[in-house]
């Protein structure tokens, strides 16, 4: 299990797929356009709070946050 | 000057616009259940509006407040008040939209190097709301920005103790960390959640129809509708879309069967319709906050922009008007965000471009601040450097050097590094935060730029050359200060002296500067005739160049150093000089009368016009009221009040007033002559509490064999003062000597440094205990050498201080032959009413060493018999000890009898 507070890799759900010019908002982090209508995008964060910075660009591009996973990497 | 500087709290300015609230959109569906709601909830505590972004917010609200009776106080937020201080500046200032004092005390006591905690200020910014006859709204809109645990504790409070006549209003994206649940229980809360915000069937209805003029059937409706659930921004924008078409059908098809993410499909569609002129400029001026005609013209080259924004205004596009005579507009956020999104994959247009022409129209329109913002966005680090160098000593003076570090931080540190000016000014912020060892680091880089033996590696640059020319003189000036500050008074000197001999004919502020620092270090070092001299030489000079303002903030630091001297003449001279200059002047002072005022309250108090001083301070207070003053002055007014009411004898005032000079307390580099601390002591004494004192001496560790140095020369006046206050109660030898020892070494060395003032004091003091001593000829003998020197300036209150034995010294000199109007004047002040109540005596008469034995042992639990047994006395005699005690104390009991003994420090 990985410790506390070290860099971790997360997986975002959002509902609706974006298109292409959306992706530098999300620059560096891998979109995945689902065919269920719903986008998933995997970065890697530094720390927590750039975690919390993307859920806030996400909260006030109005879109609607499905989940949020943390990929276990070894 | 002096204090602006070097205050180390920077003071918010406010910015008026966050405090409108926005006009009413042109076109918008009524949302009457909403407002009814809203109407209904003006009796709860808190109205919350919470939702994600476009569900139109900030339109029910500001239909809802256009159309209400009562006052409405606005603030819009941004993430920068998530600092306490500047939240409750804000706060505070939109109240004030309202009425102009609610919260003023407040705001005043802010301006102290240690604020007061935002808890502390609640409650008189409370009490002030309470005042309010009428019920008040307080809306703040965008709460999601504001990023802090403390005011999320702040409001907390102000929603637990809220007067009836306030009501609270919060806007934001997200639910705030305040006791909602708690309040939705109460039945204290008014909610609107995206379920209430969102249109209803109807609504849709009613807007893509009427508002919109679609023509579009039932089922065409609720699709959308459903496609966007009710989302407000996605409907506008399907409005939109479709507003061009012919085949609405088709859109909807397409729109209803896609999965794209509604704000990117419906965007993407507008842009499309958009005629290309009308696309480009609404991609172009996305990166600008604030959109008005010339700007828009400037960035994107066009010469019709006004009417361009009216157009889009019209048409829903998603501009807002932000004032009622249309000269300034916004994009809707959401809109603004995906345009700029558009605008990063258009190969045509460059973003740092436009953000340069953006910048450039700003620099052109005097709005510095937005020009380095642009800059900064633009990517281009030199540009924006140069910006930010040339602004420096604007900011500098205004106080807003905490923005300036901010801009400085967004640079890439090679950038900086190569830039001496932003290294120099770097370093002075730095200094104001109270970083020494960073400010050390980088004055150090800029004296290497300036060293030719240094080996510095990269090209230099300058953006301003004025300021690079007086650089030699203003990093000396920050040496100096950066020494005062760490106590370094030689080398502040030696800075300051260097900073002068670099100073060049047009740099008014380096000279400025280096003069003052020169003066504060001779001053700290007890070097008062230098002080006097480099000050008075300055106020000579600024009056002969035509800028006399430029010293007047200087005049109380003058008038303090020459009355320590013993000029009162002199510092009456120059105070009622300079408030006939402002009198005449017709430059706009940024320094007023006030504390010149005060300084002549501190003369005449000096002189025994105690009424006279009393007039003249509160007019001095009045004065200070009606002004923005600088960050010391409540510190001084309340100082100078203290000692006046000390004077009257009206010790519980003075000590309240005292409190308040405490809160106020500004750091600064002008040394601390007078500790508040000292003076409290001072009271203490004169109220006989010589335990406060005691404790006070202790915790300075003050002792009678210190060396003394000018700067806590009034430290030891006041230790005297109190062991002569004891030596008074219990006659022992030891305190006497102590007292003596002590009054030996402060006269050798006031009259070493030339203060006559001081030594006047301490030859009263050696004259009291000589008395005191029985030493009556030695007590006539110091008196006389007092009154010597004390006439030629007519020092009274000095004398008058003292008391009655004072009064019983001066009426024997008087009878052993001393002739003189003088001495007549002195004894005749002393029968003033004001001045009998001085000195109060804490005993009439001293307890004798036995008295003190017993006494003693009435502090253990030992009987009376018990206690005679000890001291091998009878119980009679015992007896009349304790009797005898008990007059002494003025007490009738065993208990009182310890409590006081306790308080004049017997036990």
């Amino acid at each position: 299990m990985s410790k506390t507070h070290e860099p971790c890799t997360y997986s975002i759900r959002i509902k609706g797929t974006l298109g292409e010019q959306w992706l530098s908002s999300f620059a560096g982090m891998l979109i995945d356009l689902g065919t269920d209508g719903e986008t998933c995008l995997t970065g890697s964060f530094v720390d927590q709070a750039g975690l919390y910075s993307q859920l806030r660009k996400i909260r006030d591009l109005g879109m609607e946050l499905i989940s949020v996973y943390r990929i276990e990497t070894d | 000057m002096l204090t602006r500087r070097y205050n180390v709290i920077m003071p918010v300015p406010v910015l008026s616009a966050k405090l409108n609230m926005p006009p009413r959109r042109p076109s918008s569906i009524r949302r009457h259940d909403l407002i009814a709601r809203l109407n209904a909830g003006v009796y709860h505590r808190l109205t919350l509006i919470s939702a994600p972004a476009g569900f139109g917010k900030t339109t029910v609200l500001t239909d809802w407040i256009s159309e209400l009776d009562h006052p409405v106080a606005w603030l819009s937020l941004d993430a920068a008040e998530s600092d306490p201080l500047r939240f409750m500046v804000y706060l505070i200032s939109a109240l004030q939209t309202i009425q102009p004092v609610i919260g003023q005390t407040v705001l005043d006591g802010m301006q102290g190097s240690q604020p007061p905690s935002p808890e502390a200020l609640l409650t008189p910014l409370l009490n002030d709301i309470a005042a309010i006859p009428e019920k008040l709204l307080l809306v703040l809109d965008d709460y999601h920005v504001i990023d802090s645990g403390v005011i999320d504790a702040l409001l907390a409070a102000l929603l637990e103790y809220l007067p009836p006549q306030m009501h609270l209003v919060i806007a934001t994206r997200e639910d705030p960390n305040l006791p909602i649940a708690r309040l939705r229980a109460r039945d204290q809360l008014t909610e609107l959640r995206v379920s209430d915000l969102r249109f209803s069937a109807q609504e849709a209805s009613d807007f893509l129809r009427s508002v919109m003029g679609l023509d579009l059937s039932l089922e065409e409706i609720r699709a959308l509708e459903q496609r966007t659930e009710g989302w407000i921004a996605g409907l506008q924008l399907a409005a939109l879309s479709l507003q061009g078409r012919t085949d609405s059908s088709e859109f909807i098809r397409g729109f209803t069967g896609s999965h794209r993410f509604v704000l990117d499909y419906l965007t993407e569609e507008v842009l499309r319709l958009q005629p290309e002129a009308i696309r480009r400029f609404l991609l172009q001026t996305s990166i600008l906050d604030d959109l008005n005609a010339s700007l828009c013209d400037a960035v994107t080259g066009r010469n019709d922009s006004q009417k361009m924004l009216e157009t889009l205004e019209r048409s829903n596009l998603f501009v807002i008007a932000l004032d009622h005579d249309r000269q300034w507009y916004r994009y809707h956020h959401l809109f603004a965000e995906a345009l700029r999104l558009y605008l990063q994959n258009m190969q045509e247009e460059s973003f740092a471009e436009l953000h340069l022409r953006a910048s450039h129209w700003y620099q052109g329109h005097n709005r510095p601040q937005e020009a380095i913002r642009h800059a900064l966005a633009s990517g281009n680090s030199e540009q924006a450097a140069d910006l930010i160098e040339r602004i420096w000593p604007q900011m500098d003076e205004n106080y807003q050097s905490g923005i300036w570090f901010r801009w400085v931080e967004a640079l890439p540190e090679t950038v900086i590094r190569s830039r001496p000016n932003l290294c120099h000014g770097y370093a002075r912020c730095l200094l104001y935060q109270g970083d020494i060892a960073g400010c050390d680091i980088w004055l150090q880089v800029a004296w290497d730029w300036l060293d030719a033996r240094a080996d510095v590696s990269g090209e230099m640059h300058i953006g301003d050359e004025e300021q690079f020319r007086q650089l030699p003189a203003s990093l000396n000036c920050s040496y100096a200060y950066r020494a005062l500050v760490a106590g370094d008074l030689e080398a502040a000197l030696e800075y300051a002296r260097q900073a002068l001999s670099f100073v060049t004919e047009d740099d008014h502020l380096s000279f400025t500067q280096s003069t003052v620092f020169s003066a504060i270090a001779c001053w700290s070092m007890g070097e008062l005739i230098k002080a006097d001299q480099i000050l008075t030489d300055f106020i000579e000079q600024m009056e002969a160049g035509g800028h006399p303002e430029e010293s007047y903030e200087l005049m109380t630091v003058i008038g303090d150093i020459r009355m320590t001297v013993g000029q009162l003449y002199r510092t009456h001279l120059a105070y009622e000089h300079a408030l006939q200059l402002i009198s005449n002047g017709t430059k706009s002072q940024a320094y007023g009368k006030e504390d010149l005022y005060r300084g002549l309250a501190e003369l005449n108090r000096e002189w025994g016009r105690l009424e006279l001083a009393e007039e003249q301070l509160s007019l001095a207070e009045q004065l200070g009221e009606e002004r923005v003053n600088l960050p010391q002055w409540h510190e001084r007014l309340y100082t100078s009040w203290a000692r006046l009411k000390l004077s009257r004898g009206d010790t519980s005032a003075a000590l309240s007033y005292l409190d308040k000079a405490e809160r106020y307390q500004v750091h600064s580099p002008l040394p601390v002559v007078r500790p508040l601390a000292a003076l409290r002591a001072r009271v203490r004494i004169v109220e006989g509490r010589l335990d406060s004192a005691q404790e006070w001496a202790r915790q300075q560790k003050l002792s009678a064999d210190d060396d003394i140095t000018f700067l806590k020369e009034y430290s030891y006046i006041t230790l005297a003062r109190l062991l002569i206050a004891r030596y008074r109660l219990v006659p022992s030898s030891e305190s006497l000597q102590a007292a003596n020892r002590l009054l030996e070494r402060l006269h050798g060395a006031a009259e070493e440094g030339a203060r006559t003032g001081s030594l006047i004091e301490i030859l009263i003091l050696r004259a009291v205990l000589s008395e005191l001593q029985g030493e009556h000829n030695t007590a006539l003998m110091a008196l006389q050498e007092a009154l010597s020197l004390a006439e030629p300036q007519n020092y009274v209150q000095l004398f008058v201080d003292e008391g009655p034995i004072m009064a019983h010294l001066l009426s024997e000199a008087v009878s052993s032959g001393t002739v003189s109007d003088y001495v007549d004047s002195l004894l005749k002040a002393f029968n003033r009413p004001a001045a009998s109540l001085t000195a109060i005596q804490p005993l009439i008469e001293p307890l004798s060493e036995r008295e003190l034995d017993v006494l003693r042992l009435l502090a253990s639990d030992l009987s009376g018999p018990e206690i005679a047994r000890n001291l091998m006395i009878s119980l009679n005699t015992m007896r009349t000890h304790t009797k005898n005690i008990y007059s002494k104390l003025s007490v009738s009991s065993r208990l009182s009898a310890l409590r006081r003994a306790e308080e004049l420090g017997l036990l």
